[in-house]
Order: structure tokens, then sequence, then C-alpha cells
């Protein structure tokens, strides 16, 4: 083997070294990963289909509330899921009222179906757009230290009492 | 071409190739002045430079597709159509946001539309595009989209879990009390990307069209030894309610699985033949921890001689031959904590303490703190805690006892059954949650378990995670 060709194959093994690890990994490892200047540019702009229209208010959130006595987790009741309504009403009320785009520029114009819709390709495939029901939604709820649980659920069908029966590792431990 | 210029080709090729080579474009669809395009003024922080609360949503976006897109390997462009919107709010809970493929693609056996896929089978759309090298999204004007994603503009607001906003930070170093949008999105993108059981309905065994998505060939029953692939409806309904049961088998993931996840402890025994093996166990959160070396000594029963006796949650007894001082006690689960059983067993003397679960399925979960207990506790199932209590050795007190080793797993590993990683399986199901995440039992935390959990670190592969094994299994 040449000089030069040890040469090349030394850089290579130091950039295969130095380079051997994702950006995910380097920030795992503590390391601020290198991060290319196209990450802090602008958005390009999309106008969304027609079937995200009012999305926002399609997505019945989970609505889970918490105990004012006992400080736990649990269903809305219905006047506790009334109020709630009011205020994403209200929420959607103040976006339209701050012009959200109809046509061009951002903006959406639908309205997303809750089941996923299949259709048939000409070429003989078959293509399914996913629904509202298909997905899998986080959530955020403040716990009784303050801290705050994250769960991936799908707020359209739960009303529920979360804290019962979504425990994460440490309370599924915690039973006797 | 040389066979030395051949070996740098390659070289150089495996260390592009360990980077990925996807480009993913998020695209901006929300109005002016609100979502991506919100004015309000922002300082920059934790690496994102933005001074508006819209150009660090955009920044963080854009390093979570970045990241992503350093992972995965396409030709094609895997286009994200992304928005802010109100979403589900109350003062203490509110729906954060989602994110899914836009579309699924399957061929038909009559008229194969896709090479590079399998027949009958639906694949999210960035994965079909990566296997056929096609933007398949094309036909579909206005909808040309491999992924969407939407999140809460309101969050932290006062109503919408007050004072919990986002945080824009990309150095996964949130403050207290605030939300990771980069953790957040990672997990999202994830699900977007191919991290999904859909559009076959996990809930109800049904599938889209008849037609079984790709994840279903890797997703066994261990109770059935069925994959889902081969199951009816019923079947399928049924395993995604077999808690540790239900597991993935994809190779990738199997093997890294010994790379990320850790040890868990064993009881090994010895002998007589009948118990003869090494049995996984469920640590304690509380007391010694065990380590690889191990504890030897002799397994007895410890009575507490009230009520069912076996069950230690009163004071056990020490005279003669019912003490476990020296020794290591063998309880049966229920009636009160574990930390109360593991604590009566250390006041009599006992060295450690072995819980034997009292339902079927799984291990004890060993959960509670105490810092007064100083002993290793261990729990092993219901099927090895009755094998023991039927040996002459351990079924009455005084007859001597067996010797055992307590001790960390060389073979074992956490979140596995069977040797594979389980997949999230509840009873009953949870919308949402249940299989298109691992289960909760491995450890370290993962980045696709049901709970977003403040420990992750925003690797995707090993050793810190097995999210792209499982895409590797699915054909990334």
């Amino acid at each position: 083997m040449t000089k030069h060709w040890k040469t090349l194959l030394g850089l290579t093994a130091a950039a295969t070294l130095s380079v051997g690890l994702t950006p995910g990994q380097e920030a795992a490892k503590g390391k601020a990963p290198v991060v290319p200047k196209q990450v802090f540019e602008a958005l390009p702009k999309a106008e969304a289909p027609a079937s995200m229209r009012n999305l926002g208010q399609q997505v019945q959130g989970m609505i889970a509330v918490r105990d004012a006595e006992t400080g736990e987790l649990r269903a809305a009741t219905a006047e506790e899921h009334a109020s709630v309504t009011r205020s994403r009403a209200r929420a959607a009320t103040r976006a339209a009222a701050g012009g959200r785009g109809t046509s061009s520029g951002g903006g959406r114009t639908g309205s997303i179906e809750a089941s996923e819709e299949t259709i048939a390709l000409p070429d003989g495939g078959i293509a399914v757009r996913t629904g509202l029901s298909q997905m899998e939604f986080l959530t955020a709820q403040r716990q009784p230290d303050g801290s705050i649980k994250f769960v991936c659920g799908n707020p359209l069908h739960k009303h529920e009492d979360v804290s019962m029966s979504r425990m994460t590792k440490g309370e599924r431990a915690n039973e006797q | 071409m040389s066979n030395k210029f051949l070996t740098l080709v390659l070289m150089l090729g495996l260390t592009m190739g360990l980077f990925g080579q996807a480009t993913v474009q998020v695209f901006n669809a929300d109005a002016p002045g609100e979502g991506f395009n919100d004015p309000t003024p922002a300082a920059p922080v934790g690496g994102n430079p933005g001074t508006t609360i819209g150009q660090q949503r955009q920044i963080a976006f854009g390093y979570t597709a970045f990241l992503w897109g350093q992972q995965l390997s396409s030709t094609q462009t895997i286009k994200v159509l992304a928005f802010f919107d109100p979403l589900g709010c109350t003062p203490t809970a509110a729906t954060l946001g989602a994110a899914a493929p836009f579309w699924s693609f399957a061929n038909r056996p009559a008229a194969p539309g896709f090479p590079g896929l399998l027949s009958n089978t639906f694949y999210p759309a960035a994965l079909a595009e990566k296997r056929t090298g096609v933007d398949i999204t094309a036909q579909f004007p206005g909808n040309d989209f491999e992924l969407f994603a939407f999140f809460n503009s309101n969050l932290g607001n006062p109503g919408c879990l007050d004072g919990a906003g986002w945080y824009y930070g990309l150095d996964n170093n949130p403050p207290p009390g605030k939300t990771n949008l980069v953790a957040v999105l990672l997990h999202e993108f994830g699900h977007g990307l191919g991290f999904t059981v859909g559009p076959t309905n996990a809930n109800t065994g049904v599938r889209a069209a008849g037609i079984p998505s790709i994840w279903e060939l890797s997703m066994k029953d261990l109770s059935t030894g069925k994959t889902w692939f081969t199951m009816t409806d019923i079947e399928r309904a049924a395993s995604a309610r077999n808690t540790n049961s239900l597991v993935w088998t994809g190779p990738s993931a199997t093997a890294a699985a010994q790379q990320v996840l850790a040890p868990t402890p064993e009881l090994v025994i010895s002998g007589p033949r009948s118990v003869r093996g090494q049995y996984e166990a469920q640590s304690a959160s509380f007391g010694l921890p065990l380590s690889f070396t191990g504890l030897k000594d002799v397994l007895v029963p410890g009575f507490d001689g009230v009520g069912v006796s076996t069950d230690g949650c009163e004071p056990l007894l020490t005279n003669g031959p019912n003490s476990v001082a020296g020794r290591v006690a063998l309880i049966d689960r229920g009636g009160c904590t574990f930390t109360q059983k593991v604590k009566n067993a250390q006041d009599a003397g006992a060295i450690a303490v072995v819980i034997a679960n009292n339902a079927p399925a799984g291990l004890p979960g060993m959960g509670g703190t105490d810092p007064s207990i100083i002993i290793p506790s261990i729990g092993v199932t219901q099927a090895v805690g009755q094998a023991l209590r039927a040996l002459p050795q351990l079924s009455n007190p005084g007859r001597g006892g067996l010797p055992v080793e307590l001790r960390l797993s060389a073979v074992f590993r956490s979140g596995l059954s069977g040797g594979f990683p389980r997949l999230y399986a509840p009873n009953p199901f949870q919308q949402g949650s249940s299989v298109s995440h691992w289960d909760i039992t491995l450890t370290p935390n993962q980045l696709m378990e049901p709970f977003i959990n403040l420990d992750l670190t925003q690797s995707l592969q090993p050793p810190q995670d097995l999210t792209f094994p499982l895409f590797q299994d699915i054909g990334w």
C-alpha cells in the first residue's frame, strides 16, 4: 500500500468517525449539531387543500379536567364540556376575525374527513387518505405537582379519565 | 476501477449513508398574522434565532425536518403540510397537535401500480415514494403532500394549559412547565413517516379496502403465534388488547433492542429440574439495585400469620423455622404496597425479596418509594411463584429453602417478550395510543412510546432509540 493510499484511507476513516453520528445523536451527546442555514429560513408557503377548513374546530379535543378537590384528572361533566366547547368556538371566532385567507397565500378552505377516504387509482393502485380518526394526537395535562404529562392518543373519541387509564411507566409501577 | 479505489468509494458511500439522503420540506399553510406567521416579538431561545413567535415556530419545524431528513434516505422530497390552529383546551389540559401520513398507497395484484412495493400492502406515502422512486402524490394536485401536521396555536394562553406554552428552543432543554415543540414534532413526524399501523383500524382490526398495512408483517401475537398479516379482523382486535404479548418481530428493531434497552433482573434457579432456569424479573424502583454479579442465597417463604399469610402485609414471623433472617424472602403480590412488603421483610432480617405476581399476565410493577429500604427486591410471574411454592423446600416453613441467585441479566432486556420489543397493547383499548407505539415497559424511554418523556434525546437510532430500526424493518 502506498503512502498516498494510506493517507487517503486514514482521512476516510477519520471522516467516518467524525461524521458517523446523526445530528440527533450529536445532540443526544450534548453537542450542538451542525445545522444548515436552510433550517433558519422561512418555510415555503402552500395553500392547504379544501379538505382542511376549520380543522381545529373539528378536532374535538380529549377533554379531561382536573378535579378541584382531588387534583386528579377526570372526564369532563356535561357543563364543563360545554364550557370548553364555547371556549373553542370563541377561539375560532377570533381566528376568523383575524382574516384567515381563503384563496391563496395560506389559509384552509375545506373540511377534512373524520374517516379515511379510499380512492381507486387509474393504474390499479389504491390510495387511502388519512382521516382524523386515524391520527395519533398529542395531549398535555398538568399534574398536581405542576409537571405536565404528555400522552399520544386520539381526542376525537375520548372523554375519559386520563389519569386512570393512561398510566405512565412510573404510575403503572406504583400499583400494588 | 481498481480495487483500492472501489474500496475508497464504498467507504465514502458508507460514510454518507450514515446520514441519510432525504429532503423533508415543511410548507407553511397559515394565513398572514397567524400560526407560522404570528408577528408577536420573541427573544431567541435555545439556539432558535427567530425574533417572532412565527419565525421560531418555522425554525423548530425546519430543524425537526432536518433531523428526520438526515436519518432517512429517499430520492423523493417528503412534503409536509403544516399549520397552527386553536385546538381543544382547558386551563389544565390541551390537545397539542398531530401529524399523519397524508396518503397511504397500495397496488393490486391484477394491476401492480408501484414497483418496489409488496403487492396488496399499504405503505405510508413517504415510504411508498422512497420504495418506488416516484412522486406518487403528484397525481393529486393541491393534495400532493406526504404528511400533514397541525398544532395548537393557543397553548399557554389563558384558558389553554395556562402558562405552559411551547418551548421553541432547539437544544432539548425546555424549562420546567414548558412544552418542547421539537420533541413533540419528532414524535408526530415519526407517525407521519410510518410509525403507525394505519390505515388498518387497530381497534376493530378492520383493514382499509381489505388490504393490510406494511406494519402487519412484523406485528406478532405471542399468544397465538400469528402475525397481524395472517389474522382475521376479530383476532387483530383481540391482539390489540393482549398486553405484553403483541410484539414487533422485525429483524432490525429486534437486534437493536439488545443494544438500546436496559438489562432486567433475573432469578436464577439451579435446581431441582422442575424449576431450573433463568427467569426474567421486574426491578424495583426502591431499595438496592442489582448488579451483574448478583446475590446468591437461599429463598424461603415469608409468612406474616395474618389473613393471607403469604402477602407480607403485616410484620413477618421471625420465630424458628419461619424466620427469613439472612435469607431471600418469597412473598406474594396483593393486599398492600410493594414497599410495605419489602420493608416488612427487611425488618424481619431478610437480605432480599422476591415478589410473585398474583395475576396471570406479566410481572408485578414493583413501584413505589421508601428511602428506608436498603435491600434489593424483584418481581416474578405468577407461574414462577406457583412453581416455587409447589416445591417441598418452599411449601412449608422450616424445609430449608431453595438456593437462588438474583442478578442483572445478560439476556433479558426491558420491554421484551420472547426476545422481541413489545408494542403498546393495553386492555381496554386506548384509541390513538394502542398499537402504534412502543410499550411503556421499554427502558430507557423511547421516542415512540405513547408518553413524551422529559428524558428523551433527539436521537432516532441506537444506542439511544429504536425508531429508525423499526423504520428499516418496514422498508426505509
